[in-house]
């Protein structure tokens, strides 16, 4: 100390600012006013010199403060960091060096400075010799000399420590290089979805992606890459950026066998600082414990329990999303489209939940990649397989059982998951003594498939497929003249996708996608066998580019090419003769480009811009309208045919555009708007029970649906990111609606288009979500307020009125608590307002005729859906569960339908019956994991 | 006129859920709806180019629960006006009917009514159309039956002019067959009614041809495809509590048929061309 005291600066200085950046650095120096003859002004002009080649050489900021008449322990030296120059080298020093090994110099400055200098050997060129005569400089001077013959430099840590680190040459300036590569679970060796990455020295990040890839391009140097996902340990790599790295990362979870890490896991921070509005990510195996119908964990039934999403009605898996009809909903499953995603009529969905890995619902502002439906998007992704060990889980529950066997065929090289379950009431009913119930049906099973290989550090191929077939035969009274009807259902799907990197920044995905439903419904005698049929095909080949340009900048962009085939019905009847009628058959061709550029022009500001085009075209010799089956229309006119060769086109611009704007450590605003168009319409005002409906393409008459939605919130992380809230405002507008015409009758009809109305809708609303993530307490709040309406000129006297998705109040409270390491308790209470229906309320006599009167359409509603659901979970060894749940616990009679009848004793009355299905309803489920 | 087979009465359901449902914890039970505030009036106003006189039947709807019960207005204030400058108040003729005097129908003019009951004022118009005349009505004699024969009717459609009728076949004073005629599809074509129904040489076969206007057609095609006539003693809408619980695949929503008239009103106001023909023998 007594040294340094020596050889501080005893001039006085007028204290200046000046500042210059290069590359990081920043210099606040002092600005002599003096004249150049002054002593004082000397010494100034050392240290400006001292600054600026410390600035030169671009690592270290230097702040001096030297105000009169203060003493020299006043001058400060920093780094870039702020981190104080020890003032060991402010030290006045001589050097005499010729040729001597470039280590020997450092020490020799520490010989004379009393700091130690820490380095790596492998910074310092072995051969490298420093030859430096100099006399009384400052250490700082004389080691930036030094150091400045091997392109080096020095930072001071913040214990005060000189580290030599390497240059940034004017070249190593503009040089960038990427660190890319794969995150995986370290259990299984499937992708991590969405796991953040971060710099720690830059503040900047990125996530994963679908695939679980990740780039950040950033300027050379050294960093400190944190990769943390919730329900793993976070993983630190300290990289030495000078050259493209690749660094495949696998993190280990750090799930307690028995406790479920959160109710809803994302990545820390994602929902505020992502651009994605209204979007909530979820594994199925993570929310296994919330109770549900018949003790069957199903994905739609979770989702129901999320803000802005409805239920169709009681024990119904159908849904709206703010204000959308149920086909309005895109449901993906490993990028396959599923048109009619449910099982029995509705009560169940066609996902696995064995079989799936990560889902998310987009009910906002979707990205450009996304498009078809209005309303929202349910991205589903299948399990890949574990790469890593066989596993074998499953399920036994009262109205099916599960088992997916997964594993690798190579060690992490390639890998299968297969999956299945299947109902068994059937297997009863054919023990029956009663030969009706016997040969009667009612049963469904599901197969979920998905093997993937990694060729090459490059490239991985992927192959999934799903098979679904659900049967109701009602077996004619074997004592009684009748028919034997049957009605069979189901959806397959195929998606082979490959992934190829083509350099650290530039990700390829490219997929074909097979996609297939179809229904049929036979009746069948003795003698007579007529079938009625009806599918939706499609084929699309995807190729999807994602350029990581830097952690502010990410670029994708993609050509879709779909083709669609909808054959609406088939008629066959097996007589004496055989005849088979097609009607309504039609093909369509959609082709799809889309841009979008996730930008981060600020650090509290990210926006996501973009737009998506596509062209479709129903075309070909299909499109004949035969009017024999019309009707209306006499017989003699079945030789007309409309719109032969019709072909039609449309052109969809969808402009998306999404904006994030922190406010602070843990809470921002967004803003997003999306436009939407839907070529494939449903026509049918079912809810999503029946499998018999029409799917139609675009089409002269049937102008492809638009959506509209504006949205915006604030978001907000909480209690040391415990606690996750938002709230949400959305408006929706919805043109090209199409509704049945009153009375409308679509079955077997080729010219559809003839019974429809076609209008508009519009929804808004708002919408609350509070979440508390970890603990042993964990679950969810979520309320909707909203409003659904639709104009149809020709429903209605062309007055307004309520969607069937109109729910004002939609709440949801679910609630787990871990009551011991074995026991969680899970409870539900839901509460919504009625469904709006059409009702008759009296009867009035017309063209002599007696007929009842109807409200206006949509304009009475059932009495308010709430129930409880209580669940008890019980964990067996590692992570095998024995669960008791009790749905509607209080027994609520929530009307799924109320049915008009003739008065038992007055059969000129009419009496309105509710329905209601499950009022009291334990089951038992157990779950196993081997 | 094909009907549609559908029993609007009924919603779609689940036969998984309802059955599971009813080895379960079912529950039925007759509730009271809250149907007070639907309310309307019922107005059927038909003025057509024979009887030159119009009939407006004006009621309102009985109750659901009990046997239907005409509750007729008795104190509107009906007008019927046409655009050639004449105007009428009506007279309540008996209860819940009003009967014109003065103004007759004529095609080719159009006629509004304006009904107000209780303050409010519910109104409609419509045109009388040129009549579509049957070029034949033929009785066919059935192979080795002289006693019977096929009825069949002809007409062209007039090219250029949208017409809508309806063919009405009564048996014996009763109403035997009610066919709706729409050219969107056969423009100008020759229109066969073939094969109507076999009738008896001696049965009184009455064929009523009605040319009607557009709204009217959409009425009257509506009111047939709601199918849920509550008349012949009220018996014929509900079958047994069993056949109310089937499912039903292709739900329609319910629905009142289109009424041209203004405010809310059921019912509608035709003017229309009528003509009657009997079979001749040759």
């Amino acid at each position: 100390m007594r040294a340094l005291l020596a050889n501080r600066c005893e001039r006085t200085h007028d204290r200046r600012r000046g500042s210059e950046t290069g590359h990081g650095c920043k210099l606040e120096s002092i600005m002599n006013t003096q004249s150049s003859t002054d002593p004082m002004q000397l010494k100034s002009k050392r240290f400006k010199r001292l600054a600026k080649n410390l600035v030169c050489l671009g690592m270290i900021a230097v702040r001096l403060s030297h105000a009169p008449g203060t003493h020299a322990q006043d001058t400060l030296i920093t780094d870039n960091r702020g981190n104080p120059v020890p003032l060991g080298l402010l030290n006045r020093i001589s050097l005499q060096m010729d040729e001597i090994p470039f280590h020997e110099a450092i020490e020799e400055v520490t010989a004379q400075t009393g700091v130690p200098i820490n380095y790596s050997e492998r910074l310092i060129p072995a051969d490298q010799k420093v030859t430096l005569h100099i006399e009384d400089v400052t250490a700082v001077e004389a080691l930036q000399k030094i150091l400045s013959q091997a392109q080096i430099t020095f930072i001071v840590s913040k214990g005060g420590q000189v580290v030599l680190v390497k240059t940034e040459s004017k070249q190593d300036r503009v040089q960038r290089h990427t660190i890319s590569g794969h995150l995986r679970d370290a259990g299984s060796g499937e992708a991590l979805i969405g796991t953040n990455i971060y710099v720690e020295e830059l503040r900047a990040g990125c996530t994963t992606n679908v695939y679980g890839f990740y780039s950040l391009t950033l300027p050379a140097g050294p960093y400190t890459v944190r990769y943390q996902y919730i329900g793993f340990e976070p993983k630190v790599l300290a990289v030495s950026l000078d050259q493209d790295l690749t660094r495949d990362v696998e993190l280990i979870s750090v799930a307690i066998p028995g406790q479920k890490v959160t109710v809803i896991a994302e990545t820390r921070d994602r929902n505020v600082t992502s651009t994605e509005m209204g979007t909530i990510h979820f594994k199925p195996a993570e929310v296994d414990r919330v109770p549900l119908l018949l003790g069957e964990q199903d994905i739609l039934r979770t989702i129901h329990l999320l803000p802005g999403v409805t239920q169709a009605r009681e024990a119904d898996c159908g849904f709206y999303v703010r204000g959308g009809n149920s086909d309005q909903n895109l449901i993906l499953l490993d990028e396959a489209p599923v048109h009619n995603a449910y099982h029995l009529m509705g009560t169940f969905s066609v996902f696995n939940a064995d079989a799936v890995k990560n889902v998310n619902l987009i009910k906002g502002s979707a990205p450009a990649k996304y498009g078809g439906k209005c309303s929202s998007v349910l991205d589903i992704q299948m399990h890949e397989g574990n790469l890593k060990s066989f596993q074998v889980n499953g399920g036994i529950g009262l109205i099916f059982s599960r088992l997916t066997i997964q594993g690798p065929f190579v060690r992490d090289k390639a890998s299968f998951m297969f999956s299945g379950r299947r109902t068994y009431a059937d297997m009863f009913t054919r023990m029956s003594s009663d030969e009706t119930l016997r040969n009667s049906r009612l049963y469904f099973y599901d197969l979920n498939m998905k093997t993937n290989a990694i060729l090459g550090p490059k490239d991985r191929l992927y192959a999934s497929g799903y098979f679904g077939r659900d049967a109701l035969k009602v077996a004619a009274r074997v004592d009684e003249e009748g028919d034997d009807v049957i009605v069979k259902w189901g959806n397959k799907t195929g998606t082979l996708r490959w992934n190829h990197i083509f350099n650290h920044r530039l990700f390829f995905n490219t997929s074909l996608v097979y996609n297939d439903f179809r229904y049929e419904m036979g009746v069948l005698s003795y003698d007579t066998e007529v079938r009625v049929s009806s599918s939706l095909a499609a084929l699309t080949w995807k190729g999807d580019f994602e350029y990581f340009l830097n952690p502010r900048n990410t670029i994708n962009l993609g050509l879709h090419y779909t083709h669609h085939n909808f054959k609406p019905a088939h008629f066959n009847i097996s007589e004496d003769t055989f005849l088979e009628l097609q009607f309504g058959e039609k093909k369509a061709k959609e082709l799809t480009t889309y841009l979008s550029h996730e930008w981060k022009p600020l650090p509290r500001i990210k926006t996501d811009v973009g737009f998506r085009v596509t062209l479709f075209s129903m075309t070909g010799a299909a499109d004949e309208f035969d009017f024999q089956h019309m009707e209306r229309v006499p017989d003699e006119f079945y030789d007309l045919v409309l719109h032969q060769d019709e072909k039609i086109r449309y052109r969809n611009l969808e402009p998306r555009f999404t904006t994030t704007i922190r406010v602070g450590a843990s809470s921002s605003f967004k803003l997003g708007y999306a436009r939407n168009y839907q070529n494939v319409h449903l026509l049918s005002n079912s809810t999503s029970g029946t499998p018999l409906n029409v799917w139609h393409p675009s089409s002269r008459m049937l102008r492809p649906q638009r959506a509209d939605q504006v949205s915006g919130g604030y978001f907000w992380n909480f209690g040391g990111d415990a606690y996750e809230a938002s709230f949400e405002l959305f408006y929706k507008d919805l043109r090209n609606q199409s509704d049945y015409k009153d009375g409308a009758d679509i079955f077997l009809s080729s010219f559809f288009e003839s019974e429809l109305a076609f209008g508009k809708g519009w929804a808004y609303g708002a919408e609350i979500f509070i979440k508390k993530r970890t603990g042993r307490l964990t679950g969810w709040i979520g309320y909707t307020l909203s409003r659904s309406k639709r104009k149809f000129t020709e429903i209605n006297t062309g007055n307004p009125f309520p969607a069937v998705s109109d729910r004002p109040h939609d709440l949801a409270i679910v609630g787990l608590y871990q009551l011991s390491r074995r026991w969680t308790l899970s409870v539900n209470w839901i509460y919504n307002t009625g469904t709006p229906v059409t009702v008759p309320y009296g009867k009035y006599r017309i063209d002599g005729k007696i007929v009842h009167a109807h409200t206006p359409r949509n304009a009475y509603r059932l009495p308010a859906y709430h129930r409880l659901d209580i669940g008890l979970s019980f964990t067996i060894g590692r992570a095998s569960a024995l669960n008791l749940s009790l749905y509607n616990a209080y027994g609520r009679r929530n009307a799924y339908a109320i049915i008009f009848q003739e008065h038992p004793y007055d059969p000129h009355a009419v009496e309105a019956v509710r329905l209601a299905l499950f009022s009291f309803m334990p089951s038992l489920s157990f779950n196993f994991t081997l | 006129m094909k009907m549609v087979k559908n029993f609007p009465l009924k919603p779609a359901l689940n036969p998984f859920l309802v059955v599971l449902g009813i080895v379960t914890s079912c529950h039925q039970d007759v509730i009271t709806l809250d149907l007070d505030p639907y309310d309307s009036i019922v107005i059927e106003a038909v003025l057509d180019d024979q009887s030159r006189s119009a009939i407006v039947n004006i009621s309102r709807p009985s109750d659901l629960d009990r046997q239907y019960r005409f509750r007729p207005v008795d104190d509107a204030v009906v007008i019927l006006s046409n655009n050639i400058g004449h105007s009428e108040r009506l007279l309540n003729s008996e209860p819940g009917v009003y009967r014109s005097r003065f103004i007759w129908g004529y095609p080719g003019i159009t006629y509004d009514l304006s009904v107000k009951v209780d303050g409010i004022e519910y109104a409609a118009s419509s045109t009388m159309p040129q009549a579509i005349e049957l070029d034949t009505c033929t009785p066919i004699p059935l192979e080795n039956d002289a006693a019977n024969y096929l009825l069949t009717c002809t007409f062209t459609d007039r090219e250029g002019v949208q017409d809508f009728g309806r063919l009405k076949v009564y048996h014996n004073g009763d109403l035997f067959e009610d066919l709706l005629y729409h050219d969107q599809f056969s423009d100008g074509d020759k229109i066969v009614f073939e094969d109507i129904g076999a009738f008896h040489r001696t049965a009184d076969v009455l064929v009523e041809m009605i040319t009607m206007d557009e709204a009217t057609f959409a009425f009257y095609s509506c009111l047939y495809d709601v199918n849920d006539y509550v008349s012949d003693q009220e018996n014929d809408a509900f079958e047994d509590e069993y056949d109310a619980r089937l499912p039903s695949f292709f739900p329609i929503t319910l629905f009142n048929p289109p009424s041209n008239f203004s405010n809310g009103a059921l019912g509608y106001f035709s003017v229309q061309a009528v003509r009657y023909y009997r079979p001749v023998f040759d």
